[in-house]
C-alpha cells in the first residue's frame, strides 16, 4: 500500500512541487480481476443514456447470418466494434477537482483501483428496423377464413408477438407499428395477414352494405355492420378490416362508427386489378378502376405511390403492379433493382420507391445525391445510376 | 450475428513547434473486419440495467499506447501511478518514470460499462423441448461514465541520474 511519503518522494524524483498541486492524491493501481475481459464499453446517445438511467433494459438482435442490432422499447440502432489504439481505463473511484472543497487542510490520498481496461469499445448508431422479414413470415401462413381447409389442416408456424421479437430485427414498438401497417391481425394470440382476396371479400360485403342502406362513407356503424354481416364472416374479421380501412371512431352516444378512407379502399381496388396481368393499359385500367370503387369514391392515380408505376414512355401508356415492399430492403441494393427496371427515373416516379430508405435526419433529395447521378431529358431532371447496371 | 469492427488509429507526425510541444494526433479510420460475436441460432442477449438504483458513475482515462509491468508478472494487482491535480485543475499522471499531462473533457456520447453475466435460460413452451435450461449470456449495466481525463501529449521522462559536472 503507498504511503505519502512515497508519493511526496516521486513528486520530488519528477521535479514537481507539492504547492502548485491540489491536496488530493489518487493511487491507481489494477485490481486483481482486471485481466480477466468481462467488461466492455457501449457508447451511448443522450436517449439511450435516459433510457438507462431510467432502469429500462436493451436487447441485441440477429439471426446468425445478420449484423447484430441494439433495440429500445422503441428504436433499433446497427451495433459495430471501435477498436482504437488508445488504452481506456476505468476507475469506480476517481475524483475531479470540481468535486472536492477550495481548501483542504492536508493531504488526502485516494487508493483507487481500476476494474477494467479496454482499447475498443461498442458503437451504436441509429438504423431502421429490419422488417422486410415480418411480411414474409406471416405470408407462409396466411388466414382464408376459419372455414377454409388450410386452417383445419394447417401444420405451418404461427408467430406471437415474442415469437416474432426472436426472429425480427427491430424493436418491440417499430414491430407492433409494423404489423398494424401489413394489416395483421391477432387470432387466438398469434399474429396473422389475411389472404387478400379475402380481404377484399369482406371489404366487398362492408361497401355493399353502405350502398344498400344509403350511409355516408364517414359513418359506417359498427353494430349494424357485425349485426348484417355477422352470419357470413367471424365478427373479429368483420371489425378488424373496418379498422385497416376506416378510423375508428365514438359518438356522444356511445355508438361506434367507422369513416372509411376513400384512399385506402381505391388502393386495394387498383391491387385487386393489377394482380391479375403483367401491365395495363393506362386508359382502359383507369376506366375500370373507377367503376369497381363503391359509389361515391373517386380514384386519382396518386392514391398508388409505391404499389404501381405508370410507364408514360410506352405507347399507348401503361400501368403496372410494382410494390415497394417487394423491393431489397438494403440502399444499394434497392437503387440496383430500380435502375435495372428502368434507366432513368424523375425525382416524383422514385420517390414512393425510396421513401422509407431516408434516415432519420435524411431527405429523398440527399439519399438520390448518394445513390444517383442526375441528367436532363427533354427538360426535366432524371435520375440514373452512378454505376453501370444491367437493364 | 455478426458485429463490424472498425479499426482506427492514432497517427503521429512531429508539431511545427518541435517536440517539446509534444505531439499531434491524427485520426484515421481503417478497413473494416467481421467479427462473430454469438455463432449460434437467433438470440436476443439482454442488456439489463443494474438491479437496485442508479447505475454509478465511473471515470474514464484515455492513454495513447500500451500500459505495460516492468517485471513481465501481470498488471493484476500492481501499482499503477499517482494521479495528481495541479492548482489550476490539470491532471497530472505519473506512471513508472514518465509524466503525463492531460484534461478532463465531458464525453459528448456518454459510455455504460456493460459486464457480461452467463447464467441459465429457460427454453420456453413454444420451442418444443423439455424445460432444458439452456446456457445464455447477458450483459449487465454496472455503471456510465460521462466525462474521461485523457492523456494526448507525449510523456515526459523523469530522469533519476544526473550526471554530475566534473
Amino acid at each position: 500500500m503507498r504511503t505519502l511519503d512515497e508519493v511526496h518522494a516521486t513528486l520530488q524524483i519528477a521535479k514537481l512541487n507539492v504547492d502548485d498541486l491540489k491536496p488530493v492524491i489518487h493511487c491507481l493501481s489494477f485490481g486483481e480481476n482486471v485481466s480477466s475481459g468481462d467488461y466492455c464499453l457501449m457508447e451511448l446517445d443522450e436517449t439511450l443514456c435516459k433510457h438507462i438511467e431510467a432502469g429500462k433494459s436493451l436487447v441485441i438482435r440477429g439471426d446468425k447470418d445478420e449484423h447484430a442490432v441494439l433495440c429500445s422499447e422503441d428504436k433499433t440502432y446497427d451495433l459495430k466494434i471501435a477498436d482504437t489504439s488508445n488504452l481506456l481505463l476505468f476507475i469506480p473511484d476517481c475524483k475531479t477537482p470540481d468535486h472536492f472543497p477550495e481548501d483542504l487542510p492536508c493531504q488526502n490520498l485516494i487508493l483507487s483501483q481500476i476494474s477494467g481496461f479496454s482499447s475498443c469499445y461498442w458503437e451504436l448508431r441509429r438504423c431502421r428496423p429490419k422488417v422486410k422479414k415480418l411480411k414474409k413470415l406471416l405470408m407462409d401462413n396466411t388466414y382464408e377464413g376459419p372455414d377454409s381447409e388450410n386452417e383445419r389442416n394447417s401444420t405451418e408456424q404461427m408467430y406471437s408477438t415474442d415469437d416474432l421479437l426472436e426472429r425480427i430485427q427491430a424493436s418491440k414498438q417499430e414491430l407492433l407499428n409494423q404489423l398494424q401497417v401489413i394489416h395483421a391481425c391477432k387470432i387466438e394470440g398469434y399474429w396473422r395477414i389475411l389472404e387478400f382476396d379475402y380481404e377484399m371479400k369482406i371489404m366487398g360485403h362492408i361497401t355493399q352494405l353502405v350502398d344498400s342502406e344509403s350511409w355516408s362513407f364517414s359513418k359506417v356503424p359498427l353494430s349494424v355492420c357485425l349485426e348484417e354481416l355477422g352470419p357470413l364472416e367471424p365478427k373479429e374479421m368483420i371489425e378488424h378490416c373496418l379498422n385497416c380501412y376506416g378510423k375508428r371512431y365514438t359518438e356522444e352516444a356511445g355508438d361506434i362508427y367507422f369513416a372509411l378512407n376513400e384512399d385506402k379502399v381505391c388502393r386495394a381496388t387498383a391491387q385487386m386489378l393489377l394482380q391479375n396481368a403483367v401491365k395495363f393499359n393506362l386508359s382502359e385500367f383507369q376506366e375500370v378502376w373507377q367503376q369497381s370503387v363503391p359509389e361515391g369514391m373517386t380514384t386519382r392515380l396518386d392514391q398508388l405511390k409505391g404499389l404501381a408505376l405508370v410507364d408514360r414512355s410506352s405507347r399507348p401508356e401503361t400501368i403496372f403492379l410494382l410494390k415497394v415492399e417487394d423491393l431489397p430492403e438494403d440502399t444499394q441494393e434497392r437503387f440496383n433493382c430500380l435502375f435495372g427496371m428502368r434507366e432513368k427515373w424523375t425525382e416524383e416516379a422514385v420517390a414512393p420507391y425510396i421513401r422509407d430508405l431516408c434516415g432519420e435526419k435524411q431527405t429523398i433529395g440527399a439519399l438520390l445525391t448518394k445513390y444517383a447521378r442526375t441528367s436532363m431529358q427533354n427538360g426535366v431532371k432524371v435520375y440514373n445510376s452512378r454505376r453501370p447496371v444491367a437493364t | 450475428m455478426w458485429l463490424l469492427v472498425e479499426r482506427w488509429r492514432e497517427v503521429y507526425s512531429p508539431s511545427a513547434l518541435g517536440d517539446r510541444a509534444g505531439y499531434l494526433g491524427t485520426e484515421k479510420r481503417e478497413k473494416s473486419i467481421f467479427l462473430k460475436i454469438e455463432a449460434c441460432e437467433m438470440v436476443q442477449i439482454l442488456i439489463s440495467s443494474p438491479e437496485e438504483g442508479n447505475p454509478g458513475e465511473w471515470m474514464l482515462i484515455e492513454l495513447q499506447g500500451e500500459i505495460e509491468s516492468r517485471q513481465n508478472t501481470g498488471l493484476a494487482g500492481s501499482l499503477m501511478g499517482d494521479l495528481h491535480y495541479t492548482k489550476e485543475g490539470v491532471p497530472v499522471l505519473i506512471v513508472g518514470h514518465h509524466i503525463l499531462y492531460g484534461k478532463v473533457v465531458k464525453l459528448e456520447k456518454p459510455f455504460a460499462v456493460l459486464v457480461k453475466r452467463s447464467g441459465h435460460q429457460e427454453v420456453d413452451d413454444n420451442a418444443m423441448e423439455t424445460g432444458e435450461a439452456k446456457p445464455s449470456t447477458n450483459y449487465q449495466v454496472t455503471a456510465l461514465i460521462k466525462k474521461k481525463m485523457i492523456f494526448k501529449t507525449r510523456p515526459k521522462p523523469i530522469i533519476t541520474n544526473v550526471p554530475k559536472k566534473v
